[in-house]
């Protein structure tokens, strides 16, 4: 270990912070100029990268078909903004990456469209009561939907029941859970009045059960055809995916730097080139005779 | 050569390339200070460290462009 001429305090513990959240090290060692360069470095490409993905860049998974274990070895290196990756693919339980998988009943805002039902087709926003048909059958829902559905005649209140088509899974790199079925209902006031149609929307996914989920190459479940998370994020995002693996991973590798900054202070002493410059030049050989 | 230049310099909304910029800046700022410890030693150092990498890119760019032509 080096003689550093800067007081780095705990260097072990300075280090830890560092590795948390990048140029926290630094700030704890009083080091401002450097804490301030580090984490707005750091954080900034790591954020940005995560940004050009539309969060999807960051995820860790190891199993075969599916392996991101290098790529996630360097965005590790960022600390607590990587490290949920890795509780979403180590702790979760493998129903949160089913299709149609609804546990429990809850309820959560709806926004979407009718669609098929004639001069009823249009715009809906409300609420979705989501459960299961059975409580031993959790991979079959039933929903129950109050909303507005505004058509050409102006906005209608309306209530009804959706049949299961498909549901999106419980966690997945999308702060929208998509969801598709069959309304049948009526509307407000107007027992008569029945609406039936094709409901298409979306119900919004929590940020735990969205950040750094891993994205899925295929599911146990899926139907023949389908397109699987990889496919998805790669049709929409094209070269940008990948832009933003590359922008997260030099984040990671950049903290390294830090974290060793902080470990064992700078590499060379800030008067060590001067000296050198400053340093007469070496006599010249003695001719040889 | 044309489809090389526009992909370098811009094709359409964005251009991947520009990309490198912050990219650059960021690398020789981290790598400056992790060897060195006052800040205007820091900056001069990321400075020059900055333009030797757009310096080589630009070079590996200008080779590519060159190859490329005809194609």
């Amino acid at each position: 270990m080096t003689t550093p001429r800067v007081n780095l305090k705990n260097p072990v513990l300075a280090a830890a912070l560092a590795f948390l959240v990048p140029g926290l090290g630094h700030f704890y060692q009083r080091r401002i100029f450097k804490g301030v360069l580090y984490s707005v470095c750091i954080l900034g490409t790591f954020f940005t990268g995560l940004s050009i993905g539309h969060g999807q860049t960051v995820y860790f998974n190891w199993q075969s078909s599916e392996n991101r274990t290098y790529a996630y070895l360097c965005q590790f290196w960022v600390g607590l903004p990587a490290l949920p990756a890795l509780a979403q693919s180590q702790m979760r339980a493998s129903t949160a990456f089913d299709v149609n998988y609804v546990p429990k009943h809850f309820e959560t805002d709806f926004s979407g469209k009718l669609a098929g039902s004639g001069d009823l087709d249009g715009q809906i926003s409300g609420h979705i009561h989501l459960k299961p048909q059975q409580p031993d059958m959790p991979h079959l829902w039933l929903g129950e939907l109050t909303a507005t559905l505004t058509t050409a005649e102006g906005p209608l209140a309306i209530e009804g029941q959706v049949e299961p088509r498909s549901l999106e899974p419980e966690v997945a790199p999308s702060r929208e859970r998509h969801l598709v079925g069959t309304f049948e209902g009526n509307v407000q006031g107007e027992p008569g009045r029945a609406v039936r149609g094709t409901l298409e929307g979306h119900i919004p996914r929590s940020l735990w059960d969205s950040y750094g989920a891993p994205l899925r190459d295929a599911r146990l479940n899926d139907f023949a055809g389908e397109q699987t998370d990889l496919d998805r994020a790669h049709l929409e995002l094209g070269s940008r995916f990948e832009l933003g693996v590359v922008f997260t991973m030099i984040a990671g590798l950049l903290n390294i730097l830090a974290i060793y900054d902080a470990l064992e202070g700078p590499a060379y002493d800030d008067d060590e080139e001067e000296s050198q410059a400053s340093r007469p030049p070496p006599d010249p050989l003695p001719a040889v005779t | 050569m044309d489809s090389l230049f526009l992909l370098a310099v811009g094709n359409g909304a964005w251009s991947r390339i520009w990309f490198a910029i912050p990219l650059i800046v960021v690398i020789s700022l981290v790598y400056s200070a992790s060897r060195y410890e006052s800040p205007p030693r820091i900056l001069r150092r990321a400075g020059r460290i900055s333009v030797t990498i757009a310096g080589f890119m630009l070079a590996v760019l200008g080779v590519l462009i060159f190859l490329s032509r005809g194609v």
